[in-house]
């Protein structure tokens, strides 16, 4: 009984320690982004305003809406790329498969900043340095990485019988694409997009060497507001940056459980 | 192509099918006709090709040369949704994100059906497996049983010319087993298909069949009626995979054979010269104390509705069906008399050795 109630006792200091370790950086990030004035050694701020906030209706959104098409267009061409990718690896075995897998994972290994650079000479000479375009596709250079990865463990243990019996049941291959083995996948699917928005979502060397400037997303924003002393600003921003991490993470508490296994 | 008694094309049509198996040579020239809601089972050793040739006639494997005909027509070169055979899988597979109505409603809407023809269709073959009650119900939630006659329904909703099962009744429990077994001849004589099924269950074979064919050295070795298979297997080899128990020498001479237990006339019609192998079932044996052959009874086994002794007669062990009621004890001596119109005669195998060649 004594024991029990001991570890019940360190159970609740522990997730009272990591609530308050993974809380109290949001919960500065929101008080300085509403700070008036705020000068040390003063523990709390001395005057609150909502200007912060007030850009999103301006530079703050602009660069959220920037982020968040480029995220979802990389989220969707990684899983363009990444599931025939995946599913191409699967069918190898032996050595070949190590060497493909390696291969897919050099994107995801290779520090952003070589891979920015390669992307931006590249992109100079094709007219994509400075474009949308060319940031979605220096962005899903890693994030296709990461999903040809993903898909490749998924296509290792799903059962794609139900491809062949699909097929012998009347569908032709597209029809059973369409019907049977995305939808049958459609939580895999909505993880592999969500990796890849991430991926997106929080990159910085590339969007610099491809966008040039130009291109403004949110991290950017973020960092062209630290550059210029605006705190108030960039907390404001970092706070928007956690959200998208925040929702995949609610997203997937509410599915576990909810999971239909389709393995071999 | 092959017309069948009634004049009409058969309902599948293999000739000289050749079946790869990676890169070893796999079945040759393979030809099997199969009528209008017959029923043929294909049996024979693990790895023999079973599986690959039932994927070679639903187009699900590449390389194959010869033709495979449905319904009068070639369709070696169709795909797999253009051929009128619906494969089926060991373990039901059922869509898992569609509900049992939507899985059995599949085949009808990807050829376009309307909804409004295709509910009643379901309905129907919902209702013939009884299992309307659970239309709404995700495939994880099914049992076996359920899985596979929601498996069967889809099958048979997809209007085939052939149905093509692979090992259906492989590690059910005896009573799904029978549940399972019934399903299929009742959904397939419902579809009017002619039924394919690879077993390695024998007993399982001659419930299901109408012919029973053995895959043996890359090719069918026998194809017949279960009891002619059964009673008579064609080779030494066929023999063995049927598993007949009992296997001993004789020499041939003048179209008699002399064993142990005798001379007798061969079943063979060569008039060849020398060592034999002589092969029966435990039930061409019986104990009999009058018998001038005899032997020491070494180890009794007894099954849910038959017993079976051990007896060693000089150097050959020999099993013998026995009463179950009057099973002779280990260690007894016992007359042992064969049943000469039941034994099978193959050419030897090598010198010392009671196998066959």
């Amino acid at each position: 009984m004594g024991v029990s109630r001991a570890n019940a006792a360190s159970r609740a200091v522990l997730l009272a320690a990591l609530t308050v370790s993974a809380g109290t950086p949001f919960v500065v990030l929101g008080v300085t982004s509403a700070a008036g004035s705020w000068f040390f050694p003063a523990v709390w701020p001395a005057s609150w305003t909502g200007d912060a906030w007030a850009l999103l209706a301006g530079s703050l959104g602009s660069a959220t809406w920037a982020s968040t098409a480029i995220a979802t267009s990389t989220a969707a061409l990684s899983c363009l790329v990444g599931w025939p990718t995946g599913r191409a690896i699967a069918a190898l075995s032996g050595w070949r498969r190590h060497l493909a897998a390696a291969l897919a994972f050099l994107p995801v290994a290779a520090p952003a900043i070589a891979v920015g650079i390669g992307a931006q000479y590249f992109f100079l000479r094709v007219g994509l340095a400075g474009t949308w375009a060319g940031v979605v596709l220096a962005h899903a250079i890693p994030a296709s990485g990461l999903a040809s990865l993903y898909f490749l463990s998924v296509f290792l243990t799903v059962d794609l019988r139900m491809e062949d019996e699909a097929r012998s049941l009347g569908a032709g291959p597209w029809l059973v694409l369409a019907r049977v083995t995305v939808p049958a996948l459609r939580r895999q699917v909505a993880e592999a997009a969500a990796l890849g928005f991430l991926v997106s979502w929080s990159q910085v060397p590339l969007t610099l060497l491809v966008g040039g400037g130009t291109v403004r997303t949110l991290p950017i924003q973020v960092f062209s507001y630290l550059h210029a002393g605006e705190e108030r600003y960039a907390a404001a921003g970092a706070l928007l940056l956690v959200v998208p991490p925040m929702l995949v993470l609610g997203a997937a508490v509410f599915a576990t459980g909810r999971t239909e296994v389709v393995t071999a | 192509m092959t017309a069948s008694p009634g004049g009409s094309a058969p309902a599948l049509e293999l000739q000289r099918l050749d079946v790869p198996f990676g890169d070893a040579p796999g079945l040759r020239g393979l030809s099997l006709a199969v009528a209008h809601g017959e029923h043929v089972v294909i049996v024979g050793p693990s790895g023999s090709g079973k599986t690959s040739l039932l994927r070679a006639i639903a187009g699900l494997t590449s390389g194959c040369a010869g033709s495979v005909w449905v319904d009068g027509r070639s369709v070696t070169a169709e795909p797999p949704e253009r051929r009128r055979v619906v494969y089926l899988h060991q373990t039901p597979v059922l869509f898992p994100h569609l509900s049992v109505f939507e899985n059995v409603a599949f085949p009808l809407r990807v050829r376009g059906m309307s909804r409004g023809a295709a509910n009643a269709r379901v309905d129907e073959a919902l209702a013939a497996v009884r299992l309307g009650d659970l239309a709404g119900r995700r495939p994880r939630t099914l049992s076996g049983g359920q899985a596979h006659r929601v498996a069967l329904a889809r099958a048979v909703v997809a209007d085939p010319a052939v149905l093509l099962l692979d090992e259906p009744l492989t590690g059910l429990d005896p009573e799904l087993r029978r549940d399972v077994r019934a399903g299929i001849l009742e959904m397939a004589a419902r579809a009017r298909a002619a039924v394919v099924v690879v077993s390695h269950d024998l007993e399982e074979a001659g419930l299901l069949a109408d012919r029973v064919a053995v895959l043996s050295d890359g090719g069918i070795g026998q194809i017949g009626t279960p009891r002619d298979v059964f009673a008579r297997p064609a080779t030494a080899a066929i023999a063995r995979f049927l598993g007949i128990a009992n296997w001993f020498r004789g020499q041939i001479r003048d179209e008699k054979v002399t064993c142990v237990f005798g001379e007798f006339c061969s079943p063979a019609d060569d008039a060849a010269v020398g060592p034999v192998a002589i092969a029966c079932g435990t039930d061409a044996l019986r104990i009999d104390r009058a018998s001038a052959v005899s032997g020491i009874v070494q180890s009794r086994h007894f099954g849910v509705d038959r017993a079976t002794v051990t007896v060693r007669i000089g150097s050959t062990e020999l099993s013998v069906r026995v009463d179950p009621r009057c099973v002779p004890e280990a260690g007894e001596s016992v007359g042992v008399v064969a049943d000469f119109a039941r034994l099978l005669v193959y050419p030897a195998g090598p010198e010392g050795s009671d196998s066959p060649a």
